[in-house]
């Protein structure tokens, strides 16, 4: 049982000393794991961070043990965002039984790491749906960079709304999720969603090889055509060098065209 | 009128005034005499039951209707039908008697057929216009004009046709008069209430105020009253003593948010010779006509402010409310059975004086707004109503009204509404609190209100209101937060179920820790946890404390901390346990830590 479930009383004093003698002696060129446990239980925040990083980027299970007792009674949030964050990157699905209580944490960054963990370590369709409804712009970007990487179409209409409201997390998510059936979704936010984020969108979705087909790629390179900001311009621009001269294809001419065209005014 | 005709009535008017008697009026006088008083008033003719004072005998309302030209509109309220309407310019009270109505139109008045609102004939008007009534056989009309170069106040006696019957001239300011069963009283210099003979225009006696000032009165077919703004002295022959404990004097004790609506106009008020904002301020009281003692009707008297109408007792509790819709209710009246408002919009509603029920309710079809009404209906019976009035809903209907002007009616409202039961009460009073448009002061009052209201019935609303979940995307977080849980901790000791108790701690939990909430929200749903979970909620904090005693932005909220450790410290040992780990151990920030060793020794 993980300590963060024996955290009441005593219990918690014991567990704290228990998991740092449990450690084994440090070997040569190795992470010296007693030392990290005791920093990172320790009131150094700056070496707590430290060993946090070390201990959570470890591969055996023994010095994850150590980060994971600490995040389990308590720790500063420096010392929470760097062990979640390395235990992330590790995929240590070991650390799902200490997240719960940071993903309610009242330090939204904190919050954003283990939202983070959680959703890359479960995979949490839920997680990530509910992480969009934050008001934490920090875990909602969390939440829609892995609803855009999952390819949550459940998603869409959570991050429409966040697309109105400018979010560009969102308008990432919603270019990884593209095809011609949410251009078209996309296209009828043009005038109420900021410009900036719509053309985010639609230049994410034109930069997929599998959008769509070539009908659907003119309408799409026209809408983007219509948008304000550099934003629109870079999509187009990053799709006419990605794509061949040849065979001709209309959508790239027409890109091109717009371009050109910008390139004679201002962008 | 052709001009030709219009200036041989105005030289016949002024002939006959010259050659007719006149008496001139001093200032001293044989006052307060019971036995000429007893005599006067036995020269009354026969009282009538309560009924109206037209001849057609039907409950009638007489509206006068703004617009280019203004119209003059008579409405049956027994037929629930208009009975008619005429152009006319009326720039005074519409006064009413037998056959004819009296209004000033123009320079003149003008004696109207109440059948058909038809002109009967026309009295004009020489000097300022005090103000007229009629008593059905003769119009009363004062005015104020010069004689010498010194003010004068005459009060004059007209047939219906017109005709001047006798005049008196007053050297000092004479009220608008009332015609009461062949008297006409005439408050005189707000001091004394005359009583002459209608026929003659002989003064009979007069009666001098000794407490109060007389400004008011009030007639009707069984009863006279005079009085000043705030209370009221029967005319009979107690009433000779002019103090209120001699006289048959009642009055009642208004809250201080309706204290400036008065028992009646003030009959030397010239604007209230006209209809105007005062008469939607009135006290609306109906009393014995005779017998020992005053008695106010069934014990209760109605405040009508503006839209509002509240039934009180005579010491200002409140019994019901009623909130007209939408308008004003520019007249009103207490016509026994029924209180009867005119709103602007020509609703004319009917209102249980018991229950305020509504008991009946009509439209005046008018192409305008209502500027004032006469409401002559005493004795008119509507139709007992079917549906019981719900006074918290009228109440909470108030207090959530728009209009600026009533924000101490609203406060009134709202603490008539704390004092009643039931548990729509407390949902009402969370409705206003979490309303974004609720003035601040207004807010804070309510809020007062729930918290010191401390209803366990209130629980299901205040629960209601803590589970909103925040939802970025759907636009909703909980509101008024911080009020509701302070209510739900004054709950602390109220006879609350076991069940009710770990629904309201399992909301707590879910939304003290919630961080969307403000550090405010956070201190207070925590204070509700500990003060609702009387030690089922240490497990909670000690986990909470544990989690956060390393984060200095935890620290920092000192209140919250405090309290959180103050409530463990005082739970079993392993309780003090935590906290004593949490006091030493290195990983816990330094203010942190002295708050539990503060705890600890505390304890």
């Amino acid at each position: 049982m993980r300590p963060h479930h024996l955290v009441l009383g005593g219990l918690a004093v014991a567990v704290l000393t228990s998991s740092a003698l449990a450690q084994p002696r440090p070997r040569p060129g190795k992470l010296d794991v007693a030392k990290a446990t005791a920093a990172v239980g320790g009131g150094d925040v700056a070496a707590a961070v430290a060993a946090a990083t070390a201990l959570g980027a470890a591969k055996e299970a023994a010095p994850r043990e150590a980060l994971l007792d600490a995040l389990a009674t308590g720790v500063h949030p420096d010392v929470a965002i760097a062990g979640l964050t390395a235990l992330g990157a590790a995929g240590a699905k070991d650390a799902l039984e200490v997240v719960p209580i940071y993903q309610r944490h009242r330090n939204p960054a904190v919050r954003a790491a283990a939202v983070k963990l959680y959703i890359g370590l479960s995979g949490d369709v839920a997680a990530i749906a509910g992480g969009l409804t934050s008001f934490d712009a920090q875990v909602r970007a969390v939440a829609a960079d892995a609803a855009g990487d999952r390819g949550l179409t459940a998603t869409v209409p959570a991050l429409l709304v966040l697309l109105d409201k400018g979010e560009v997390p969102a308008a990432r998510a919603l270019g990884k999720l593209g095809d011609e059936l949410l251009f078209r979704s996309v296209a009828e936010h043009f005038g109420v969603a900021p410009d900036q984020a719509v053309a985010l969108a639609l230049g994410g979705m034109l930069a997929k090889p599998s959008f769509g087909p070539e009908p659907a790629r003119v309408d799409l390179v026209r809408m983007l055509s219509k948008l304000s900001g550099v934003e629109a311009l870079d999509a187009l621009e990053a799709y006419v060098k990605a794509t061949p001269a040849n065979p001709p294809r209309q959508s790239r001419r027409e890109a091109e065209a717009v371009l050109t065209a910008r390139q004679a005014g201002d962008r | 009128m052709s001009t030709i005709r219009w200036f041989a009535l105005l030289v016949g008017v002024a002939l006959c005034g010259a050659c007719g008697p006149t008496i001139v009026h001093g200032l001293s006088s044989d006052d307060n005499n019971p036995t000429r008083l007893a005599a006067a008033l036995a020269t009354r003719t026969e009282a009538t039951a309560a009924a109206p004072a037209n001849r057609l005998g039907k409950p009638l309302v007489f509206a006068v209707v703004g617009g280019t030209p203004k119209k003059l509109v008579a409405y049956d309220l027994g037929a629930g039908a208009p009975l008619w309407s005429v152009d006319a310019d009326v720039s005074s009270r519409v006064s009413v008697g037998g056959e004819v109505l009296v209004t000033r139109e123009g320079a003149a008045l003008a004696i109207r057929r109440v059948a058909d609102g038809g002109v009967r004939a026309q009295i004009p008007v020489v000097g300022e216009l005090v103000g007229a009534t009629t008593d059905g056989e003769r119009v009363l009309v004062v005015t104020q004009g010069e004689a010498k170069g010194k003010p004068v106040w005459t009060l004059a006696a007209y047939n219906l046709d017109g005709g001047a019957l006798w005049q008196n001239n007053w050297p000092g300011a004479l009220g608008a008069p009332a015609a009461h069963r062949g008297l006409v009283l005439a408050p005189f210099l707000k001091q004394w209430l005359t009583l002459l003979d209608a026929k003659t225009g002989a003064q009979l006696t007069r009666i001098r105020g000794l407490d109060d000032e007389i400004s008011m009165l009030r007639v009707t077919g069984e009863a006279a009253f005079f009085g000043a703004m705030t209370g009221a002295t029967r005319l009979d022959e107690r009433a000779a003593t002019g103090s209120r404990a001699g006289s048959t004097y009642g009055t009642v004790t208004l809250p201080p948010a309706l204290a400036s609506a008065t028992f009646g106009r003030d009959h030397f008020d010239p604007i209230q010779a006209s209809y105007s904002a005062f008469d939607r301020r009135r006290v609306l009281w109906r009393a014995a006509p005779t017998g020992e003692g005053w008695r106010f009707d069934g014990e209760l008297i109605a405040v009508h402010f503006f839209r509002f109408v509240f039934g009180l007792t005579t010491t200002g509790e409140l019994r019901w409310a009623y909130s007209h819709p939408r308008v004003e209710l520019v007249a009103s009246d207490h016509a026994g059975a029924a209180i009867v408002g005119v709103a602007a919009d020509g609703t004319v509603v009917a209102l249980d004086p018991q229950t305020g029920a509504v008991r009946a309710s009509g439209k005046l079809e008018v192409g305008g707004p209502v500027l004032g009404a006469t409401i002559d209906c005493d004795g008119w019976t509507p139709p007992p109503s079917t549906t019981t009035p719900s006074t918290v809903t009228a109440l909470a209907t108030i207090a959530r009204d728009r209009d600026a002007r009533f924000e101490p009616i609203k406060a009134y409202a709202v603490a008539s509404m704390a004092k009643l039961e039931g548990a729509e009460v407390s949902r009402d009073l969370i409705a206003l609190i979490v309303d974004p448009r609720t003035p601040t002061a207004l807010h804070d009052v309510v809020t007062d209100l729930l918290i010191k209201r401390r209803d366990p019935l209130g629980l299901p609303a205040m629960l209601e209101t803590l589970s909103v979940k925040a939802d970025f995307v759907a636009g909703t977080q909980p509101v008024g937060i911080v009020e509701v849980a302070r209510a739900l901790a004054a709950l602390a000791g109220t006879a609350l179920s076991a069940d009710d108790q770990a629904k309201a701690l399992a909301v707590l939990e879910a939304q003290a820790f919630d961080p969307v909430h403000g550090a405010p929200a956070r201190l207070e749903l925590v204070r509700a946890l500990i003060a609702i979970g009387a030690g089922r909620e240490r497990p909670i904090l000690a986990r909470e404390l544990m989690a956060y005693r390393a984060d200095p932005g935890f620290a920092a909220e000192t209140d919250l901390v405090t309290a959180m450790l103050a409530a463990l410290a005082a739970g079993s040992e392993q309780d003090r346990e935590t906290v004593r780990m949490i006091a030493v151990d290195v990983r816990t920030t330094p203010a942190i830590a002295a708050l539990a060793q503060a705890a600890l020794t505390a304890k």
